[in-house]
Order: structure tokens, then C-alpha cells, then sequence
């Protein structure tokens, strides 16, 4: 079993700070060698998945650790690309936690933007609006 | 979310890369098997046809024309079996060849060739003047059949197109959709490590600093080049468009062709061929679009920064080339639009959708046509820039004119829009 658990409420950083949290296991299998906590963003929707790997730590498990451990872990928020979501795509970043070589795993998503929040791609316009802009063209020759 | 193979790991074992690689092995397989057909069926005899405009005719004896079956598996074909004599300079010379295009066909084409030299008869052969025993009855290669060329050409056009697609996928990267793969390597043994060590990774971002590169180096002021020329959207699709209705030509011009009988067969390969038509006959009207459009007024977009952060302002000009009088109106915008690619089996799809829509200036007065300048605030609360191999952002300055009786102008001009100028900050 994998958890993971941040220190922050709130999934939600701006960039610059720090995303920090606990990776826990418990019940292993015996050929568990290393857990890889990885923070990465990947995308969903119309067009066929795009996927970085933005920072990764793999680090040994010890055998006594096999029944239950964990590891504490520390991202820097990156700048760019920020989380949003369109009608076509949508840009999620994760922390995954990877046990190897047997690959059981686990993803949280949080959002990364100026705001925290992912910001949505609502068209902002519409036909009246570029009539009203024209009109106002029109007007002001 | 839970899954069994964890999200950074598929990247690796996309099986996209071997299906392409297969897909351009089997096309390549079938645009060899389909030039080599061309060559030997059609390039060859209509070369040796052309060598054999200057051969001088001679009367020959035909000795024989013997109808030869050539039974397979659903149906029997048939050939003439040809010998004839002929003399040159008072030596006798044989031959077997009734044209340059070997093969068999229909019983009716072949009798019809017996008609025409019935054993015991005397005709009419060509012969090489440098080695007479080079010799045909037929040197216009009336037999050839538009099979001959039709199957070898589809071979080879089908056979690249697959090639191509699998080789490069259109543009998409093989492989899976990982931008960059894991720089830890898996299953590499390391020391034991004390519990509740600090795992900190830096955000040393290659796609971000990768960006933030691109974004200094558009940041001066900069004059944008169009997205397409209109020379180069006219040269492309002449070339397409000559490509297309050259092959559906082969259809309508080759002797012996679907059209020449009449009947049913022609009637039915017509309606067989009316999309195709219809298609090449889009390509010439496009051509002579994109022809008209190039002498459309010229117009150029120059901005005080090629990359703008969110929250940010910037100034657009602009200015017309040309014959502005012809112009009815002009529009500026900016776009900012998603593009999702995605594949189906080998088709390659991008959808588009414009998210933000931002009036820059709309004009009829021919001064202001002639130049100008407005300023233009990207929204805050909106997305920057964002290139992966499937998935964008674009961020553009669309450039519409009105012209009567004549293709409008529709330029865009792609620019970039950086993040919140507030969150920049130096990676680790």
C-alpha cells in the first residue's frame, strides 16, 4: 500500500514554492528495491498524451523497510507550464511515488499557476462581444 | 490514482515507435515492388519506344502466330507466339517480339494482334539499324494496357505514403509523448539511505528552461513573418495539384484505357473516379487562389516585443503594401488558440479551438490601412505559450482585408506570450 500525503492543505502552489509531503508504504513486495518520488505534468483531452518528467529521486529501500516506511520529499513549484484546462487540453502536474523494480505506484495531482489555481480556458469572447467592439469602431472614426 | 504502471514509465514503453517503424517497412516494402513494376512495365518499353522512332520498317515473312494459353489460378490469359523473317542488307534476320511491352492479356487483344499478322502473311517490322537482330512489329506499344501503369503507380504512390507517415509520423515524435525521459536511471543498486532523509529535487525544468530561452530571445522588438507565404502555399499546391491530376490523367490518356471502350465499365470507373476529380478539381482552383492572392497588397506586422507576459501590454503596427485602394476593410486580432493532435490508426488529426479572441483594429480608411499602431493587453487570468509534441498554445495576430472580387488578405503572425512577469524565478 502507497500514500502519499502533503504537508500543505491545499494542492494548489504558485511558483517558487516548495511542494512537500510524505511518501508511506507498507507491505512491500520482496523485491522492492528503490521508491522513486518524481514530480511531472502530463496532459489529457482531444490530443494524445504529452508527458515531462520534471524532477526525480530514486533512493534504496532497506529490507527492514519492506513492511513499512517512508520518505519525505521537497519539490520546487516550477515556473512554467502552469495547470489549465480547454476544451482540447488539459496540463495536470503530479507527484508520483514509484516502488521499483516491481512498479507499483501511486499519482496526486496538484496545480502549479501564478494563482495557484488551474486556470480555465473558457472562450473569452463571443460574437456579440466583437459586434459590440466593431460598433464601437465604427462609431469612433 | 492508482494504476499499475506508473505515468512516467510508459513514455518508455510506448509501442507506438515499432508499429511506425513496421508500417514505414511494409510501405517501403510496397513503393519498391510498385516502381519496380512501373519501370519494367511502363518506363522501359515507352524509353525503347522513344529509340525506336528512327527504325527503319522493312517487309518481314511472318512464319508463325500461335495463340498461347496461359491458364492461373481465376482466369486464363493469352499471348501470340510470333516468328518472322526479314533481310537487311541481303542477310536474314528472325524475330520473336511483337512490341516492347511483354506480357499477356485478353484473348481478344491477342487474336486481334494474330488478325493483324496471320501466319503465311507478309507485313510490316521495325528493326535497329546498329543490330537488326533488334527487331518488333509494333513499335508504338499499342498493347499496352492501362493496368500496366495504374497497379505499379498506386503501388508506388500507396507505398511511399506509408512510408513517409510511419517514417515520420507527420510531424509527431515516435515514441510516446515524453518531452524528456528520466535522468535517474532504474534498478541501479545505491547505499542504503537513513529514514526521513530529505529526497529534494530541484525544478531544473528542461522544458521551462528550454521556454524561457525562447521567450528572451523573442523578447526585442521584432517584425513577424507570416505563419504561410502565399508563394509558398501556391507552390505547394501546384506541386501537389500537378502530382494528383497527372496520375488521374494516366486514367484518361493511356491507349487501351477504362474510357476508351465506353459502356458500362466506363461509366462505372467514372462515378468510381468522381471524389478524385473533384479533389484535383479543388487543387486547380486553389492554385489559381493562392496565384491572384500573391498579387494581393502586402502586410507587414512589427510589435514592441515578440514576447509578452501575461498581465502584459505590448504595441502592434502595421503596414500595407501595395494596392491599398483595392482593400474594402482591414482587421487585426489576436488569437490565442488550442491545437490537440491526435492519431488514429496512421491518420493524423489536429483540432483547433480559438480561446481568446482580442479586437486590435478595424479599418476602412485607406490612411489607416496604409499604417498604424494600437496597443494590446494580454489578459492576466489567461495561458502562456505552450509547445509539446502533441498538445499548444499559440498566440497569434490574425490579419484579415476585405477584397472585392478577389481572394481576401488572411496573414497570421505568430507570437509568444510568456508567464506572469511576478513568478519568474532562477531554477536550481
Amino acid at each position: 500500500m502507497l500514500e502519499i500525503v502533503f504537508e500543505s492543505t491545499s494542492r494548489e502552489f504558485r511558483p517558487g514554492e516548495t511542494i512537500a509531503g510524505e511518501v508511506s508504504w507498507e507491505s512491500l513486495p520482496a523485491n522492492s528495491e528503490f521508491v522513486g518520488v518524481r514530480l511531472l505534468w502530463y496532459t489529457q483531452g482531444k490530443g494524445d498524451r504529452d508527458m515531462d518528467l520534471v524532477a526525480d529521486s530514486d533512493v534504496a529501500i532497506t529490507a527492514a523497510e519492506l513492511g513499512v516506511g517512508s520518505r519525505r520529499f521537497e519539490f520546487i513549484a516550477p515556473h512554467r507550464p502552469s495547470s489549465f484546462s480547454g476544451k482540447l487540453i488539459e496540463l495536470t502536474w503530479a507527484v508520483e511515488v514509484v516502488i521499483l523494480p516491481a512498479k507499483e505506484s501511486i499519482l496526486e495531482t496538484i496545480s502549479i499557476s501564478s494563482t495557484g489555481a488551474r486556470i480555465t480556458l473558457d472562450k473569452n469572447f463571443d460574437d456579440s462581444f466583437t459586434k459590440r467592439k466593431r460598433k464601437f469602431w465604427a462609431s469612433n472614426r | 490514482m492508482k494504476g499499475n504502471q506508473p505515468l512516467s514509465e510508459r513514455a518508455k514503453t510506448n509501442g507506438t515507435g515499432c508499429a511506425r517503424f513496421g508500417l514505414a517497412g511494409i510501405g517501403l516494402l510496397f513503393a519498391l515492388v510498385g516502381l519496380g513494376m512501373l519501370f519494367y512495365f511502363a518506363i522501359i518499353p515507352a524509353y525503347k519506344k522513344q529509340a525506336a522512332i528512327d527504325w527503319p520498317a522493312t517487309e518481314c515473312q511472318i512464319n508463325q502466330a500461335k495463340l498461347v494459353e496461359h491458364p492461373g489460378e481465376d482466369s486464363t490469359s493469352y499471348s501470340i507466339d510470333f516468328r518472322y523473317t526479314f533481310s537487311v542488307d541481303g542477310r536474314l534476320y528472325s524475330g520473336t517480339r511483337y512490341s516492347f511491352v511483354d506480357g499477356t492479356g485478353s484473348r481478344g487483344m491477342a487474336t486481334a494482334q494474330q488478325r493483324e499478322f496471320p501466319a503465311g502473311s507478309t507485313g510490316e517490322c521495325f528493326y535497329n539499324p546498329v543490330d537488326p537482330r533488334e527487331c518488333v512489329l509494333d513499335r508504338t506499344n499499342s498493347n499496352q494496357s492501362w493496368v500496366s501503369v495504374f497497379v505499379p503507380v498506386v503501388f508506388a504512390v500507396v507505398g511511399s505514403a506509408f512510408f513517409f507517415v510511419g517514417l515520420f509520423g507527420l510531424g509527431i515524435k515516435p515514441g510516446g509523448g515524453s518531452i524528456r525521459k528520466p535522468a535517474a536511471p532504474a534498478g541501479s543498486k545505491m547505499k542504503p539511505v537513513p529514514l526521513n532523509v530529505n529526497l529534494t529535487g530541484g525544478a531544473a525544468n528542461e522544458y521551462s528552461l528550454d521556454a524561457d530561452k525562447l521567450d528572451a530571445q523573442w523578447l526585442p522588438p521584432r517584425k513577424l513573418k507570416p505563419e504561410t507565404t502565399r508563394l509558398g502555399m501556391f507552390i505547394g499546391l501546384s506541386i501537389f495539384s500537378l502530382f494528383w491530376n497527372g496520375i488521374l490523367s494516366v486514367f484518361f490518356l493511356v491507349p487501351d484505357g477504362p474510357f476508351q471502350g465506353g459502356g458500362f465499365m466506363a461509366v462505372g470507373f467514372l462515378l468510381f473516379m468522381i471524389p478524385f476529380l473533384l479533389v484535383g478539381a479543388g487543387t486547380i482552383f486553389g492554385v489559381a487562389y493562392y496565384f491572384l492572392a500573391m498579387f494581393n497588397p502586402r502586410v507587414e506586422i512589427a510589435m514592441s516585443t515578440g514576447a509578452v507576459p501575461l498581465g502584459g501590454q505590448f504595441d502592434v503596427a502595421w503596414e500595407v503594401e501595395g494596392k491599398i485602394e483595392r482593400i474594402k476593410k482591414l482587421t487585426i486580432e489576436v488569437e490565442a488558440i488550442q491545437l490537440a493532435t491526435y492519431q488514429r490508426g496512421t491518420d493524423t488529426t489536429t483540432d483547433t479551438e480559438v480561446f481568446e479572441l482580442l479586437p486590435v483594429a478595424e479599418i476602412d480608411d485607406p490612411v489607416a490601412i496604409a499604417f498604424g499602431s494600437e496597443g494590446v493587453t494580454i489578459p492576466a487570468n489567461s495561458i502562456h505559450t505552450f509547445d509539446a509534441p502533441r498538445n499548444k498554445i499559440k498566440w497569434k495576430i490574425v490579419v484579415r482585408g476585405e477584397i472585392p472580387w478577389a481572394p481576401d488578405i488572411h496573414e497570421e503572425f505568430e507570437f509568444r506570450v510568456s508567464p506572469n512577469s511576478d513568478t519568474k524565478f532562477d531554477q536550481r
